[in-house]
């Protein structure tokens, strides 16, 4: 197949929103970012949120927004970075 | 030397009157020259990562001037310069460790240019003519009255009127922009993405280079901007002078120097 770069493409991110901040527990809006890049150019960018992630001193869990099951593993396989924010949390939340 | 120059300089000797209308049409056709040369602009800004950077530069008829400042970290360093046909006439360059400190240095820099230049004497006079000006300034303050007040109001259509004149002498040749912006959140991030797109739509229908990408994974402003436009000074002129052309400015002037004044007593 015929491969040009510019020919649009389509680049999927998972990104964590913002965090809002309920008591001891923190919420972080999961989003999930699709971008349509041309050569070099943005053509254009999508956002949707797709879960929630609390975290509490104890425990984290995730909401699922699409319906389902959705497990905190599985967030953190779309997005590994989420887990050095998870690292630094406990500190930041008892500061 | 050609005979006909011979003949030429010696009738412009023996008749005074066609040397000074040749004089005078030199001196015409320079001034059209100045007032039509366009004056030039250059605006540029840039900034990655941790350097920043801008430059402010007009060019007229051979002659330009400009600024530029630059940091790095917290270092700063600004300078100014006048060049006249790739001559420097002036050029000063100020650096300093931090934002205050470079203020400081240009205020400081600045105090000792005028006491070295004016002298103590001079800065007496300056000290008894500001007092003076002081108490006329107090003097026509409490001449403001409702007639000036009115006056003011009624010239407020011909000054939007030269506002927009000398906005439309202005002319863009290139607007480049290409900026990379992040917020902390990336539903931020894409709503003003969204928002500054809209506007770079508009701007690229007047043939702006514009792109701005939105960055979702953090905070961050990086890219470069650059503006080039001009003016002819024709332009200017032309808008100064249709605007005292109307009553109302006119009589604004004449209030607010206090030319009318005695006019109105006799």
């Amino acid at each position: 197949m015929l491969k040009s770069k510019w020919l649009p493409r389509i680049e999927k991110h998972i990104l964590a929103g913002k965090e809002i901040r309920a008591g001891e527990r923190v919420i972080y809006p999961i989003i999930e970012v699709l971008i349509l890049a041309g050569g070099d150019g943005l053509l254009g960018f999508r956002l949707s949120p797709i879960a929630l992630l609390i975290i509490e001193p104890e425990m984290e869990y995730a909401i699922s927004l699409k319906g389902g099951h959705l497990a905190v593993d599985e967030i953190y396989g779309m997005a590994p970075y989420l887990k050095d924010k998870r690292q630094r949390q406990p500190s930041e939340l008892h500061s | 030397m050609p005979s006909s120059f011979n003949i030429l300089a010696a009738s412009l000797i023996s008749d005074p009157l066609r040397s000074a209308a040749l004089i005078l049409l030199l001196l015409m056709a320079l001034m059209i020259i100045a007032l039509t040369v366009p004056l030039n602009i250059r605006l540029y800004m840039c900034k990655e990562e941790r350097l920043m950077e801008g430059r402010l530069m007009a060019s007229w008829l051979g002659s330009s001037a400009g600024s530029e400042l630059k940091r790095h970290d917290s270092l700063i360093q600004g300078g100014v310069w006048i060049s006249c046909l790739g001559i420097n006439l002036f050029k000063r360059e100020i650096s300093a460790p931090s934002d205050l400190d470079f203020i400081s240095s240009f205020t400081e820099s600045r105090r000792f240019e005028r006491q070295r230049d004016k002298g103590e004497h001079y800065k007496s006079q300056q000290a008894s003519a500001g007092y003076r000006n002081g108490s006329e300034v107090e003097e026509d303050g409490s001449r403001i009255s409702i007639s000036l007040f009115w006056s003011v109001m009624a010239a407020i259509p011909a000054f939007v009127d030269l506002f927009g004149d000398l906005l439309r002498s202005f002319f863009f040749k290139t607007i480049r922009c290409h900026v990379q912006l992040g917020l902390d959140d990336p539903c931020e991030t894409a709503i003003m993405g969204g928002r500054l797109w809209s506007l770079a739509a508009l701007l690229r229908c007047h043939g702006a280079d514009i792109i701005i990408q939105p960055f979702f994974e953090g905070e961050k402003l990086e890219g470069e901007f650059l503006a080039e436009g001009g003016f002819r000074p024709i332009h200017i002129t032309a808008a100064i002078l249709s605007a005292l052309r109307k009553k109302e400015v006119r009589s604004l002037i004449n209030q607010a120097s206090g030319w009318g004044k005695g006019r109105d007593e006799d």
